[in-house]
């Protein structure tokens, strides 16, 4: 009777050990940097948002085209409710880096709207009043650097040395403070 | 060895245990809480009505106890009917919260919009409160069960509403429909062009 109890006991065990193994995979998604990096990403088409990635005439580029230290990329979705109430978070975060002189000019921060057109993504930039780039990504391509669904919001930091990029951090979720997503996104000692 | 036995079954249950509140942990941390039904074949039923023809009139309940009739906006509104295949499901969950920041759209085409679908009132309720404060309606077909949806040629065989869009004038005729693959939104700006053909 024991051995029968102790044998049901194993397979439940198991089975929660398991269920919750199969639940946490997506904490543990990976980003292939070298695939994001090589990404042909819409470029924009406002010319301050130009000004500001440092873009000309040109239809695409790529991240590791990108003059800065430190790419701070925010994937979000028009259509995503939490990418919505965390807009004003967002725009707060973006403020944090241009107010701080040290980071103005080494951090370069965009959104990237995965399975967004440009039509959705300019709502979102219009209803948000978003100030920095924001880019449409209609074909999912984004997705082809994460081992998983990827969730929105996601925040990636990547340094950037001579267009050679890798990940400093990964934020999936809610921000809810802007200074301590800054905080956890920036290099380590890169206040 | 029973008393080996024995200790062997406290740390499984232990395991048991530690790996419990993980699994939950791991539910919440998307935001939200949603159901994966994979890839579902995009359509499975018969369209039935086409632009140009009268839009079935019906009363449903909504999510706030109210009842709404589709002919109470006859000679009133444009009317946006957004069925959608169920709750808590991955793209459902991201096409009406779109429609909630784009309200100005309808507006400006002097139109409203109902959202619908064959789950009950409850978990309409639950599902809409999750994903923020909506600004149009939102109705259950549940009972009996997807005859809206089977009246517009949406109803799937099971028993879910296509993803699907009707455009219906202030006349109360169908001007545009797009019944569209269940695995997937329709665009944004097709609605809106939609919209726009409509006179104020």
């Amino acid at each position: 009777m024991q051995k029968i109890l102790l044998g049901i006991t194993f397979v439940i065990a198991l089975v929660s050990v398991g269920v919750a193994f199969a639940k946490e995979a997506p904490r543990e998604m990976k980003v292939n940097v070298d695939v994001l990096s090589g990404l042909n990403l819409a470029a924009p088409t406002g010319s301050d948002e130009k000004r500001y990635l440092g873009i000309q005439n040109e239809k695409t580029f790529k991240l590791s085209d990108l003059k800065a230290d430190t790419i701070m990329v925010q994937i979000f979705s028009m259509y995503c409710p939490i990418c919505q109430a965390e807009a004003p978070h967002v725009n707060q975060l973006f403020e944090l880096i241009q107010s701080n002189p040290q980071l103005k000019d080494r951090v370069k921060f965009l959104g990237i709207g995965t399975g967004n057109t440009p039509f959705e993504v300019d709502v979102f930039r219009n209803k948000y009043d978003v100030k920095f780039p924001l880019l449409p990504d209609d074909g999912f391509a984004v997705q082809k650097a994460f081992s998983e669904n990827v969730r929105t919001p996601t925040f990636l930091s990547l340094s950037n040395k001579a267009g050679n990029l890798k990940l400093n951090a990964m934020h999936i979720g809610a921000v809810k403070d802007p200074g301590e997503l800054l905080q956890k996104l920036l290099p380590k000692g890169g206040k | 060895m029973y008393k080996a036995t024995g200790r062997l079954a406290t740390v499984f249950i232990l395991m048991a245990l530690i790996a419990l509140p993980a699994a939950l942990w791991a539910a919440q941390s998307a935001g939200m809480n949603i159901y994966q039904p994979g890839e579902l074949k995009p359509t499975d039923s018969v369209a039935a009505l086409k632009p140009g023809t009268p839009a079935p009139d019906f009363t449903l309940p909504s999510t706030d106890g109210e009842k709404v009739t589709l002919s109470s906006f006859k000679g009133k509104k444009n009317v946006v009917l957004s069925f959608v295949p169920a709750a808590f499901t991955p793209v459902c969950s991201q096409q009406w919260p779109g429609y909630n920041i784009a309200k100005d759209f309808f507006a400006s085409s002097d139109a409203v919009l109902i959202g619908i679908s064959a789950d009950n009132v409850p978990t309409l309720y639950a599902w809409t409160k999750d994903m923020g404060d909506l600004w149009f309606p939102v109705v259950s077909d549940f009972w009996p069960h997807g005859a809206v949806a089977q009246a517009y040629g949406v109803l799937r065989n099971d028993g879910m509403a296509e993803r699907s869009l009707f455009v219906i004038d202030k006349e109360g005729v169908i001007r545009y429909a797009d019944v569209h693959d269940i695995n997937s939104a329709p665009r944004l700006e097709d609605l809106v062009k939609e919209l726009q053909k409509l006179g104020k």
